[in-house]
């Protein structure tokens, strides 16, 4: 049986020769998807969006995809794509439009209610290169191998093991001495 | 890099994402064929339908205003709503005292499973793919089929029956439902904006650091059967992930929570959440209200107060993000508990002179400055405290 992973067709079907089923993985994996998406876009409007372009790219390529396990490593390598995408988009926009904020910026009270130390770390996160933010998104929260990191960043295990250890060191001097 | 910056990496990445539950993700729905352009192109279906989720919620505001609105006329503007939110004749019944859940076929399958396109805060939501019903107390849940009455606990609804854990047994429930009385209200305090609604239990225990680490990170109206409810949302150091609730606050109570706001039955406990069938009649008042008043205005049995609802949040202060006002009829005979400054309670005229400017027993106007928690039981107003904001 695939653990946490709908199907069609039973539990006990074999990977191979299982078509996988979108409406079900959308079902199951939509909101864990959109949690890691905010990690990764800061707001949530942007995270259902990306999170949706994402199931989009799988229903189009689901003739290619007949492992439901491969479906779901899809879906997240396609999510950070897109995220990133959002974040050069929006750079751009601000770049030539000189707009101050996001389109569908998050509401002004939205971490009113974090507690000021989880705002301070994720505030520092912030600062950090995308390519950092993503792997500790990915190792600290969706709690993914160094393996998996490589394969959903199509990067070198030894790259994500650098990329973490710089941006932890960097998080470790932005907050190292703050407050508690 | 220090293991104590790995933990509180974690810690900030899980509360800015417990935050979010299938509640507030906007409607949506898997793709189609139609979704995906002949080019290739990769259009979001989302983003095309992004004016959708608002009308959706402004309509289901304007049906939930102009549904009780239309029952009681209020001394008020047109900004608030009586405290009922149902017949104006109601009759509150008194659930079982033990309650005798029964289970019914299976209704409505949905071949090939469905999207995630309901919210708890009011707008419809798909049928799981297969639902069978279950009831207790009175409630009548579709839920999925292979949910069942937790052994030895028959208002936790678990898979497969599943007992409840044995240190927190409230763990194992995918949803555990509750009917309150409004003479059960009445002598345990009933409030949405707490954890356990009834009396004072605490979650995380009474005190020290996992008592204080319980916190409301969400409150909004929502839909529960059809009728007008409240969401709350908790997290805390001594439960998994979120802890949802919606309270039906009219007579009589109904209390469902989902201890564990557990991704992969989302779907289905919000189905079974907002097409929930309800005891019924239900009362003309709100069980308890929390607010700022607004307007306190004389009336021949007594007065009028109109209550600015306000969230009661569990770390502390109050939150005013309800747009939702509620008018109730104090009886002229009604005792205000206050800090007054020779410690006796107030009465409704006092309050009203209050409201008039006038300095009474040591409290101030203005009015906007003072908030009240009135208790009901179901038709009139039995109690009502008195506090600053």
């Amino acid at each position: 049986m695939h653990r946490g992973l709908a199907v069609s067709g039973g539990a006990d079907v074999t990977q191979t020769d299982v078509a996988i089923d979108v409406p079900a993985l959308y079902a199951t994996h939509r909101l864990r998807l959109v949690r890691m998406a905010i990690l990764l876009v800061d707001d949530q409007a942007s995270a259902e969006d990306v999170v949706q372009d994402a199931f989009i790219g799988l229903h189009r390529n689901q003739g290619r995809i007949r492992d439901p396990e491969a479906a779901v490593g899809y879906l997240r390598t396609s999510v950070v794509n897109h995220a990133r995408s959002m974040l050069r988009r929006r750079g751009t926009a601000r770049k030539h439009l000189r707009v101050a904020e996001p389109e569908i910026a998050e509401p002004a009270d939205s971490d009113v209610l974090l507690a000021e130390e989880h705002r301070e770390v994720l505030a520092a996160v912030r600062k950090l290169p995308p390519r950092q933010q993503e792997v500790l998104v990915l190792r600290y929260w969706s709690n993914l191998s160094e393996a998996e990191i490589a394969e959903a960043l199509g990067i070198s295990r030894g790259a994500v093991k650098s990329q973490a250890s710089r941006g932890m060191d960097k998080l470790e001097q932005m907050l190292g001495g703050a407050a508690r | 890099m220090s293991r104590d910056m790995e933990d509180r990496l974690r810690a900030a990445f899980d509360a800015k994402t417990n935050r979010v539950t299938g509640a507030l993700l906007r409607p949506a729905d898997p793709p189609q064929d139609d979704d995906v352009p002949s080019d290739g192109t990769v259009t979001s279906i989302h983003r095309r339908h992004r004016w959708i989720a608002p009308l959706l919620a402004a309509a289901a505001v304007i049906a939930v205003a102009a549904g009780t609105t239309a029952v009681v006329t209020t001394a008020a503007g047109d900004h608030s709503h009586p405290g009922n939110t149902q017949s104006p004749t109601p009759t509150p019944t008194t659930p079982s005292a033990t309650p005798s859940p029964t289970v019914a076929p299976s209704t409505t399958p949905v071949a090939g499973g469905a999207p995630p396109s309901g919210t708890s805060t009011g707008s419809t939501s798909a049928a799981p793919p297969v639902t069978k019903k279950l009831t207790v107390q009175g409630v009548t849940l579709d839920v999925p089929t292979n949910w069942d009455f937790a052994a030895l606990d028959n208002r936790c609804l678990t898979i497969n029956g599943l007992p409840p854990d044995p240190v927190v047994p409230s763990r194992h429930c995918q949803l555990e439902i509750s009917v309150i009385s409004a003479s059960q209200a009445a002598s345990g305090g009933f409030n949405p904006d707490k954890p356990y609604v009834i009396g004072d239990g605490n979650m995380c225990g009474s005190g020290g650091t996992a008592a204080q680490s319980v916190k409301t990170v969400l409150a909004t109206n929502a839909m529960v059967g059809g009728q007008p409810a409240e969401y709350r949302s908790f997290i805390g150091a001594c439960f998994k992930g979120t802890w949802e609730q919606w309270t039906v606050p009219t007579a009589p109570g109904v209390i469902i929570t989902r201890s564990y706001a557990d991704p992969a039955t989302e779907q289905a406990a919000l189905y079974a959440v907002t097409n929930a069938q309800l005891p019924g009649p239900r009362s003309q008042l709100r069980l308890s209200d929390r607010g700022i008043i607004r307007s306190v205005t004389s009336e021949a049995d007594g007065a009028r107060i109109e209550l600015d609802r306000v969230t009661r949040l569990e770390q502390g202060g109050n939150s005013n993000t309800n747009p939702a006002t509620y008018s109730y009829v104090l009886p002229a005979n009604l005792q205000i508990r206050a800090a007054t400054s020779d410690l006796e309670p107030l009465s409704v005229q006092q309050l009203i002179q209050l409201a008039n400017g006038q300095t009474v027993d040591g409290i101030t106007p203005p009015l906007s400055t003072l908030g009240a928690t009135l208790t009901t039981d179901g038709t009139t107003v039995t109690g009502m405290d008195l506090f600053v904001i």
